[in-house]
């Protein structure tokens, strides 16, 4: 009983969300806006609602795409031949017949195209209605498409006839542009229609209301007056390209400007044609064009062009807004280091010139740093520092930051002494590791002679590559460091932070050291503890309350196509791994995310990435709650989350800040049970 | 030939000198003055004050009063807390750990600090020092315990030491700490209790070699002789160890780096040995202690400011050689350092007071403190260095320095460089840190305050004792007394 109720929810929710795909408004609060904007004559709406509802059970009964299907994609065809239906023709039982029979053949053809479309990942938008419609007009005599038989209420027809003869007719007809998305030629409709697509966008709206304008100029520049405009086609595809399907921004304006003139080309070449089958061109335009213009964007590689388009599946699109949010995300993301860099010495540190420093670190040059060792005294030397070898820093190992490969060295520059720098050979003895992904390690200023890798070895993490020295330009001991786009010494610098590291005492992820910072590398004693990594047979779950909703997720491990460490939910969402030494990174991989709405939870409650520690004692899980004698641990704190490590180094908790019901828990699966 | 100090004698004569003598630190020498007959005159021979040539690292000139010490008025401090009386130079402290730890860290991925108990355990020390990041390391179940009860977790406590009962091991391995075993006997127990708990245990060997004179060859397993390398097959083959660490200790107050770079090639050759013919890979190596500070031998030619080498040093010598060893940079074995003196020594210094000076039968000076071997057992090794704690002239002398303690040995100093300081005058003897407390009995007298001073705020770490305290235990039977 209880599923049956519950097949018959979804189905009921199935068809209301078609309402908002209408407008390219896929959300409850648009959606009921518009259905009630349908009902500006009850019976009219209620032919909408019918075609709505058969096509939605065709769809179901014929196994469609679940998600296109739940999306509401397949109601919009009915709705459509409800509202034409209603339009052109005086309700009647034949009527009625041709409009369950007609919204059955549209759910077929919504099938098949979808199916067809979903190979080049276009959407069908409301091509099969136009099929269908068309089918009737000319296969019937119950319609003539000529004639526009728009049925209303008494009262409401009266108010709408006053206010027409308020407006100028420009301002009239561009009002109620909207209303004629769901072929609703008044006013009040129109109005309603927008505020929906307004609530929901507002780049929507702004789009819509550009697309309209732009599009009553081009028709009354071709047609010499407004006569016979319709709105619907300007507005609609508006709405599609610009924030919709394409990544709102300057080049998708001039792109959707571009479409909306196609678009009134193409709907009165349309008319002229049709003229003698007495066919209404409707929709025809806006399909087309949009097709048209979408298809080159689909085809083309991405890194190269302006206009993006969202890399999901398009029925899974949410809004305009969702879509700007995650580019801007995922372009941050993509434009981000590749290396994962450690410090490249051991122990503590200071920072003696940061990016951007005040002598040398500037320019191209500026994304770099100088590293020193200082004393409880803050001294970089013992006594008096009258010698190098009174420096800490002198003939300490330094290390590679990151694997890769040594592309080329100098090891026979003579140290300066001090307070002494040498222009000439400015690098001094320098080693620059390729990392094999496009970016290069430099390090600078090593003791002559003290380099132990040679050109072309292949060196790891952490490895010795010689000692801390002061050749080049170099006035006291220090080690320099940048991260370059080519392998050659002095090129462009790139931004760069390190993976992970202790600054000033805090535990950092992507550090970013500034001057005077005391900067270690993170090392947590995992002896004794537990790894969390590369266990395929367990699953994370976590837990988050909100006043409104519970969202959880349920993590399993598994590898991405690439063999990558990633994570799986039970929906079969890709969450990627990201290994620092310490600690592993994870977050949703926008490039393969389907679903944009989780993702956003997950970013809302979470934050960017999830950051966990590798390492953890058994059986351990956490509570939301503030650990009452933390004066021994350390903090980590991103922008949303701190996790706390003791001294000794054991993880005893990760906490989300600001969200404190937030629940993180560790299962075992039982392998057996399995 | 008696010496005069003609500064007091001879006022008119030592305005004329004055501005001489308080410069080149002079004294004059004169015949003898008895005036019952002519004789023959001798004019008067001006001859220098020396404390022997001392070169630009020299100590300071123990004329140099040493009024203050953390901040303080030494004179205050024993008006408040007594005489004699430790302080301790909190701040001191805690910066010798850090440049410690700093100087290692800096050149080994993974060193840990155990700080070594038995040179001074008392809680405030230990507790400072557990507070800047240090392990501990013990060698009894006494020591065990007072690490327990500063709360140290038991996987921070490192258990050495040649005896250790199976209480205490049996303790140690189900609290986790790391146990370094020293002997077969001991190990025969360690494989009970790893039977009774039915688990196999992880341990450290203790192994000794041939690097110093005398041998210092009292613990662990000797490596030439090959029992190091048949101990740790032995723990193997029991089946219920498991070797994970290896611990060397080359001696005390170490000053030669060779001892240590020699100690360090050692471990690096014994691991690769292991690991190729047992497959063993060890999760730690202790380098032990050591390492020496600022106090001079008794035996030593130079000053302990130009023969003790740095924190730097000992690392530098330590740490590039067991990087040789046979792992990949992510798996080093944890480096663990149990310093004891070099840490806690200089950090102290005792204030004592001047009871009497007296003179010699062979004309020397001596003067009695209230202080003697019994709370500064180290003379035994040390030259400590006298410092007056007031403005007491500029005149010095060789002086032999006594203890309180009625007893002929308690000689602190056969021959002290101390100007002439008066009875109720204060002498200060800095870095006496390590030992002198744990080692400090009680005889005779009392034991003193222990005071410690950061931030300009005094608390006292260890109370003077009394004696309702030293008798407390103490008991008379009644038929002892009717």
């Amino acid at each position: 009983m209880n599923a049956v109720a519950n097949q018959l929810s979804q189905i009921f929710r199935t068809s209301f969300q078609a309402y908002g795909v209408l407008a390219f408004s896929p959300h409850p609060l648009p959606a009921a806006l518009i259905l009630f904007a349908s009902f500006y004559h009850p019976v009219v709406g209620l032919m909408g609602l019918a075609g709505n509802l058969v096509s939605t059970l065709m769809a179901r009964w014929m196994h469609a795409n679940k998600d296109a299907w739940q999306a509401g994609i397949f109601g919009v065809s009915g709705i459509l031949i409800g509202l034409a239906l209603g339009k052109y023709a005086e309700p009647s039982v034949r009527i009625w017949i041709f409009l369950i029979v007609g919204s059955g053949i549209s759910a077929v053809i919504s099938v098949a195209l979808a199916h067809y479309f979903a190979k080049y990942d276009l959407p069908i938008l409301s091509l099969p209605f136009m099929a269908v419609i068309w089918l009737l007009l000319l296969s019937s005599n119950i319609v003539d498409g000529s004639v526009d038989h728009q049925l209303s209420i008494g009262f409401l027809k009266s108010i709408d006839l006053w206010l027409f003869d308020i407006f100028p007719l420009e301002l009239f007809e561009y009002l109620k542009m909207f209303g004629s998305i769901i072929f609703q030629n008044n006013l009040l409709s129109g109005v309603l229609v927008m505020i929906a697509i307004g609530l929901y966008s507002r780049i929507s709206l702004l789009f819509g209301l550009w697309g309209g304008l732009l599009g009553m100029f081009t028709y009354a520049f071709l047609h010499s007056s407004l006569d016979g405009f319709h709105g619907l086609n300007y507005v609609l595809i508006s709405l599609a390209l610009g924030g919709f399907f394409v990544i709102a921004n300057r080049h998708a304006f001039f792109f959707v400007s571009l479409a909306v003139i196609t678009t009134g080309l193409v709907d009165i070449a349309m008319s002229t044609l049709l003229v003698s089958s007495h066919l209404p061109p409707l929709v025809f335009a806006f399909n087309v064009v949009t097709l048209l213009f979408l298809f080159p964007l689909k085809m083309r590689p991405e890194s190269i062009a302006a206009l993006r388009l969202v890399p999901v599946p398009l029925y899974l699109i949410k809004s305009p807004e969702t879509n700007l949010r995650w580019y801007r995300r995922w372009s941050r993301q993509k434009s981000k280091q590749k290396t994962i860099l450690t410090f490249p010495f051991l122990g503590e540190w200071s920072i003696l010139q940061g990016n951007d420093g005040e002598w040398t670190h500037k320019g191209v040059g500026k994304y770099a740093w100088d590293f020193v060792v200082r004393d409880v005294r803050n001294h970089q030397s013992k006594g008096f520092g009258t010698e190098l070898t009174d420096y800490y820093a002198w003939g300490l190992p330094v290390l590679a930051p990151a694997p890769g490969i040594i592309y080329s060295l100098e090891n026979t520059v003579v140290d300066n002494p001090l307070q002494i720098v040498d222009t000439e050979r400015n690098w001094g003895n320098y080693v620059i590791i390729d990392h094999e992904n496009g970016e290069f390690s430099e390090l600078s200023h090593f003791m002559q002679g003290s380099i132990v890798v040679l050109p072309g070895q292949r060196v790891g993490r952490g490895e010795i590559l010689g000692r801390c020295g002061n050749s080049g330009r170099s006035p006291v001991p220090h080690i320099h460091y940048q991260l370059q786009t080519a392998p050659e010494v002095g090129t462009p610098t790139l931004p760069c932070q390190f993976g992970e590291g202790l600054v000033n005492g805090d535990i950092r992820i992507d550090a970013n050291p500034k001057k005077d910072d005391k900067v270690s590398a993170l090392t947590i004693d995992g002896g004794k503890s537990w790894s969390m990594l590369g266990r395929e047979l367990e699953s994370w779950t976590f837990h988050c309350h909100n006043r409104w909703r519970t969202f959880s997720e349920t993590l399993n491990f598994s590898t991405d196509v690439y063999g990558l460490p990633a994570l799986v939910s039970k929906n079969n969402l890709l969450w990627r791994i990201t290994e620092l030494p310490n600690f592993i990174v994870i977050r949703p991989d926008f490039k393969t995310f389907p679903s944009l709405l989780t993702a956003s939870v997950w970013i809302h409650i979470v934050g960017d990435q999830l950051i966990l520690p590798k390492r953890l004692k058994e059986g351990l899980s956490w509570e939301g709650n503030m650990l009452t004698h933390n004066d021994k641990l350390w903090c980590l704190s991103t922008e949303k989350q701190a996790i706390y490590i003791s001294d000794d180094g054991t993880i005893s908790e990760v906490r989300i800040i600001d969200q404190p019901k937030f629940q993180f828990s560790l299962k075992k699966r039982d392998i057996t049970k399995k | 030939m008696v010496v005069f100090n003609v500064l007091s004698v001879h006022s008119m004569f030592s305005q004329l000198l004055f501005a001489g003598s308080s410069l080149l630190n002079l004294k004059i020498r004169t015949d003898d003055y008895t005036m019952t007959e002519k004789r023959h005159y001798s004019k008067p021979t001006i001859i220098r004050h020396t404390v022997g040539v001392m070169n630009k690292y020299g100590r300071p000139p123990a004329t140099v009063p040493m009024n203050r010490l953390v901040g303080h008025e030494v004179k205050e401090l024993v008006e408040n807390y007594g005489s004699p009386l430790f302080v301790l130079n909190v701040q001191e402290l805690r910066d010798n750990y850090r440049d410690m730890s700093r100087a290692f860290m800096t050149r080994y991925p993974k060193a840990q600090i155990a700080y070594s108990y038995k040179t001074n355990y008392m809680k405030a020390v230990c507790s400072i020092l557990h507070q800047e990041g240090a392990w501990a390391e013990v060698v009894s179940g006494f020591e065990y315990d007072i690490a327990r009860n500063l709360n140290m977790a038991g996987e921070n406590i490192i258990f050495n030491g040649p005896y250790k009962t199976k209480a205490e091991l049996m303790r140690a391995f189900s609290e986790k700490a790391l146990v370094n075993i020293d002997n077969y006997d001991e190990m025969q127990v360690i494989e009970d209790i790893a039977e009774e708990l039915g688990t196999v245990l992880e341990v450290g060997i203790r192994i000794n070699m041939d690097l110093n004179s005398p041998p210092w060859h009292k613990f662990g397993f000797n490596l030439e002789a090959g029992h190091a390398f048949e101990a740790v097959k032995r723990a193997l083959a029991s089946g219920k160890l498991k070797v994970v660490g290896l611990h060397i200790h080359v001696g005390t107050y170490i000053d030669d780096l060779t001892i240590y770079s020699r100690a360090a090639q050692g471990m690096v050759e014994f691991y690769r040995y292991i690991k190729e013919q047992l497959g063993v890979t060890l999760k730690y190596w202790d380098m032990g202690g050591g390492y020496a500070s600022h106090n001079t031998l008794n035996w030593a030619w130079l000053p302990a400011e130009q023969t003790c080498p740095t924190y730097d040093h000992y690392a530098e010598t330590i740490c590039p050689i067991l990087l040789n060893g046979p792992f990949a940079a992510e798996d080093a074995p944890k480096l663990f350092l149990e310093p004891g003196r070099a840490l806690v020594d200089e950090p102290f210094s005792l204030i004592t007071s001047v009871a009497a000076q007296k003179r010699m039968p062979n004309g020397g000076r001596g003067i009695v403190l209230d202080a003697g071997m019994n709370i500064l057992s180290s003379v035994q090794w040390y030259s400590y260095n006298f410092q007056t704690g007031q403005d007491s002239g500029s005149m010095i002398e060789d002086t032999t320095v006594y203890g309180g303690l009625c007893m002929n040995i308690d000689v602190l100093r056969e021959s002290a460089s101390v100007p002439q300081v008066r009875r109720g005058d204060l002498l200060v003897i800095p870095h006496v840190g390590a030992y002198n407390i744990s080692q400090s009995w009680q005889f005779i007298y009392l034991r003193p305050n222990v005071i410690a001073i950061e931030d300009g705020e005094v608390h006292v770490i260890k109370k003077a004792e009394t004696r309702e305290y030293v008798q407390e235990f103490e008991q008379v039977p009644d038929t002892f007394t009717k």
